[in-house]
């Protein structure tokens, strides 16, 4: 298992880093800032999950990215440059440029998306969401113990059956006895469920209100990364009030950069798109030096 | 103080034709272990769940339960959630969650208590069932003994004064059916809470149990200290099928009949059997039969198999060498996750072992009794499924359950039935299927001492006729009274294997409990009953006879 130290993070804190750093990635369709928040997300992608983990995400990016950034300019005939024909349609370079910013905000949405699943996960979630809506957050938790259960259950079934030796070999009976395995999965968790809402009421489920337990502390640690969020992420928004991070396309393209205040801007953006990548290293970097050796137990050969 | 009193309960399921409570009266104290035994069917689960109103019965009901003197119905909704703890039989079943520490936070949650008070409850609660190191796993990584613990403890955060437990150990193996005792020993002793409990495993819960109740069909028969109850037990034994359920040294010396007080733990069977023995010579015995024999042919044969489940994991099997032999029984013995169970998947060839081969004989027909009896049915009725893998011979079906007496469920549906009935369902088809190879994954699981018995004696006469067994089993007793051949399973290979009686006294800890009790008398004696008749040769070949010789 990779140590993931995002995790010792308090959700909220995790949950803010995403709804600024998406948020922002839609908010201002920008090449700097689309493409700041794609190598952002990469980065972080890869320190959090790895190679492996980076090109699958990657995989799917990059396809929609090459889709997108292709078929605006084939479609889309506004702007004043002139790149070349294709056919009877103009294809110009305002156009070719807006295809390729929209390719990569979506791009950068969908690595970002990546490491969410890794660094949020379902319980962290349901902390946050668990007090507004108690009996759904309980619905998904009972979820995500029921679906592996009965992929053991079926798994159960089918070698049990087939211990008695008896799988037909014939295409009919085969599959009468492969609905009546479903039919007896779906018996035994019904049985099951009568007996894990028994447990429910025993331990007084449905008297009132639930609240819900979480093992989740905000710490002073927590509080820094929280005022840093909101700091880096004020600056963007009041940046982006000003009209800074966003750019005129049609029919012709404004100026990159302009000004102080949009470098400001954009480095903002930067400092935070990497904040948790920073995070995330210098843990690593500290439990190196304290563990120089590294993990005993993963050195030691097993034979 | 009166905790829980039952006055004149009487209670029939509806449609049923006979009541499965009736004028059932007892009363429990603040802090009192009661057990209450009997067969299954005799209404012992409809006593208990009379006794949590969430979890009552639907029926006819007559006569009041009270709590602390008021009566159940009328008890405060919190009260009865809290103060009354209840936990089933299967350990699956009763988790509602997906984390350890959430599923122990469960009832209070229920209860809206704040996060402090919840944080504080629940880790009093794991380190008393030192369940810490493992309060952050996904409950889908644990054992069925450790579930059992989570369920125990997700019950006991809501700081109940009296504890229920319905056949808690019925799916557990041995040992962990001993750990979970023993926290509920603990539970009762340090924390005062009354517990009330049925059981089949006698010998784990008498030496503790301030009381017992013996019900026969929805009455109680007997309700006296355990040691009282085991002297009338043995007084009418062709009765009482629970008789054979008894802690060995009960058994033992109720039917030597010389002690005043029935010894109920191995320590007190030890001195009495000293005392016993006084002044006489010990008879030495010869069960072992030679052991010479040229081997038979085996009929599943694995050899070198090693296997692991995951690629970074740890070897399960390390060059594991086993034989069955044609008309062989085989008993495996050995702890939790030592791979008994893999090492059957492997042999009956679900997985494959990566190195090393298993050989079956052409003309064998394996069958396997699963670890979940429960998967091995797939139709609506009972009757159905056993017709089904008798391929339709009635006359077949008819026998074998009768004799595993489940021929009144015919018309249940499967998973309708509870524990020990489902294990015997599942025996029951296992035999109509008519292989001649069995491979078995705990049988006695959930069986009453008397059910197991009779399994011993069609398992033997099976073997008589024919049949190879390979059984993987925690229960010593069973082993000892069944195998032809036992064999220790540690650390992925195999120990040490011999005939059962050799294979035990050779074992100083790894033994059964008559065993221990007499092996300083006669190491070789085994079960119950060989101990038994040692004594009693011991006793008319005393004094005289050695002198002459």
């Amino acid at each position: 298992m990779r140590r993931i130290y995002a995790q010792t993070v308090h959700p909220a804190c995790i949950l803010l880093f995403y709804i600024g750093a998406i948020g922002f990635t839609l908010a201002c369709h920008h090449p700097v800032i689309v493409s700041v928040s794609f190598v952002c997300a990469c980065l972080y992608l890869a320190v959090l999950g790895g190679g492996c983990a980076l090109w699958k995400s990657l995989r799917f990016a990059l396809l929609l990215m090459i889709v997108v950034s292709l078929f605006n300019p084939i479609f889309n005939r506004r702007g004043t440059t002139l790149l070349f024909m294709l056919g009877n349609n103009w294809v110009t370079l305002e156009s070719t440029v807006f295809g390729v910013v929209s390719g990569i905000q979506l791009a950068s949405i969908i690595v970002w998306s990546g490491s969410y699943m890794i660094a949020m996960t379902s319980d962290r979630f349901l902390y946050l969401f668990g007090k507004a809506a108690p009996s759904a957050s309980l619905l998904i938790t009972m979820t995500q113990r029921f679906i592996p259960t009965i992929q053991l259950q079926i798994e159960q079934i089918c070698t049990s059956q087939q211990m008695l030796n008896q799988t037909p070999k014939r295409v009919l009976p085969k599959m009468n006895a492969a609905v009546r395995n479903i039919s007896a999965l779906l018996s035994w968790s019904m049985e099951n469920a009568v007996e894990m809402a028994d447990s429910m009421k025993a331990r007084g489920y449905g008297i009132r209100r639930r609240t819900t337990f979480h093992l989740f502390r905000f710490d002073s640690r927590d509080s820094v990364i929280l005022c840093l969020l909101l700091l880096l992420s004020g600056i963007c928004a009041l940046a982006r009030l000003f009209g800074h991070g966003r750019m005129e396309f049609f029919p012709d393209m404004t100026l990159i950069i302009t000004g102080v205040s949009g470098i400001v801007m954009y480095s903002a953006f930067a400092l935070m798109a990497l904040l948790p990548t920073f995070f995330e290293i210098s843990q690593k970097i500290k439990y190196a030096r304290i563990f120089p050796k590294g993990d005993p137990k993963l050195g030691s050969v097993r034979i | 103080m009166v905790l829980l009193e039952f006055d004149k309960v009487s209670f029939a399921y509806p449609g049923a034709g006979s009541r499965s409570l009736d004028q059932v009266s007892f009363t429990m104290c603040e802090g009192e272990y009661l057990v209450v035994c009997g067969q299954s069917g005799c209404g012992k689960t409809t006593l208990l769940r009379n006794a949590k109103r969430e979890l009552a019965p639907a029926g006819a009901r007559e006569g009041v339960v009270f709590y602390r003197n008021t009566p159940l119905h009328q008890l405060d909704a919190d009260i009865a959630a809290m103060e009354i703890g209840f936990v089933q039989q299967i350990p699956d079943n009763q988790i509602v969650t997906d984390f350890v520490w959430h599923e122990l936070a469960f009832g209070l949650e229920n209860m809206a208590l704040p996060t402090p008070i919840i944080r504080r409850r629940v880790s009093e609660m794991a380190s008393f069932f030192g369940i810490e190191t493992w309060f952050r796993k996904s409950v889908h990584e644990l054992s069925g003994g450790q579930k059992q613990m989570v369920n125990l403890a997700s019950i006991m955060v809501m700081n109940p004064s009296l504890l229920i437990l319905d056949e808690p150990t019925s799916m557990l193996d041995p040992i962990a059916a001993r750990a979970l005792f023993d926290v509920i020993k603990r539970i009762n002793k340090e924390l005062g809470v009354a517990v009330l409990l049925t059981e089949h495993r006698l010998e784990d819960v008498f030496p503790t149990a301030d009381r017992a109740l013996i019900m026969q069909s929805g009455q109680i028969i007997a309700d006296s200290s355990p040691a009282q109850v085991a002297k009338e037990l043995a007084g009418f034994r062709e009765r009482q099928r629970i008789y054979f359920g008894l802690p060995a040294p009960a058994r033992i010396f109720s039917e030597l009949g010389a002690v005043n007080e029935i010894p109920l733990t191995i320590r007190d069977a030890r001195t009495c059997l000293s005392k016993y023995m006084q002044g006489k010579t010990p008879q030495t015995s010869e069960f072992a039969p030679p052991s010479d024999q040229t081997r038979p042919n085996p009929v599943l044969r694995g050899r070198e198999l090693w296997f692991r489940y995951t690629p970074d994991g740890a070897d399960v099997l390390r060059g594991l060498d086993l034989s069955l032999e044609e008309e062989g029984i085989l008993c495996l013995l050995g702890g939790n996750g030592s791979g008994k169970t893999t090492l059957l998947k492997v042999l009956a060839g679900i997985v494959k072992p990566h190195r090393g081969k298993v050989k079956v004989s052409k003309s064998a027909k394996i069958a396997m009794l699963p670890q979940h009896p429960q998967s091995m049915f797939t139709r609506d009725t009972l009757l159905e499924d056993l017709l089904d893998s008798a391929d339709g011979d009635r006359n077949a079906v008819d026998s074998w359950a009768k004799r595993l007496e489940i021929d009144e469920f015919y018309d249940r549906h499967p998973f309708d039935l509870s524990g020990g009935e489902i294990q015997r369902a599942a025996i029951c088809k296992l035999l109509t299927r008519g292989a001649d190879t069995l491979l078995m994954d705990e049988p006695t699981k959930g069986l009453d001492a008397y059910i197991k018995r009779r399994l011993t004696g069609i398992l033997r006469e099976l073997n008589k006729s024919g049949m190879a067994l390979l059984i993987v089993t925690h229960d010593l007793e069973f082993a000892a009274s069944c195998a032809k051949r036992c064999a220790l399973l540690f650390d992925g290979t195999i120990i040490s294997e011999d005939t059962p009686h050799t294979f035990f006294a050779g074992n100083r800890f790894y033994t059964t409990a008559a065993n221990q009790i007499a092996r300083d008398y006669f190491p070789d004696a085994i079960t119950c009953e060989e101990v038994i008749a040692c004594c009693r040769t011991s006793f008319t070949a005393s004094a005289p006879l050695s002198r002459s010789g």
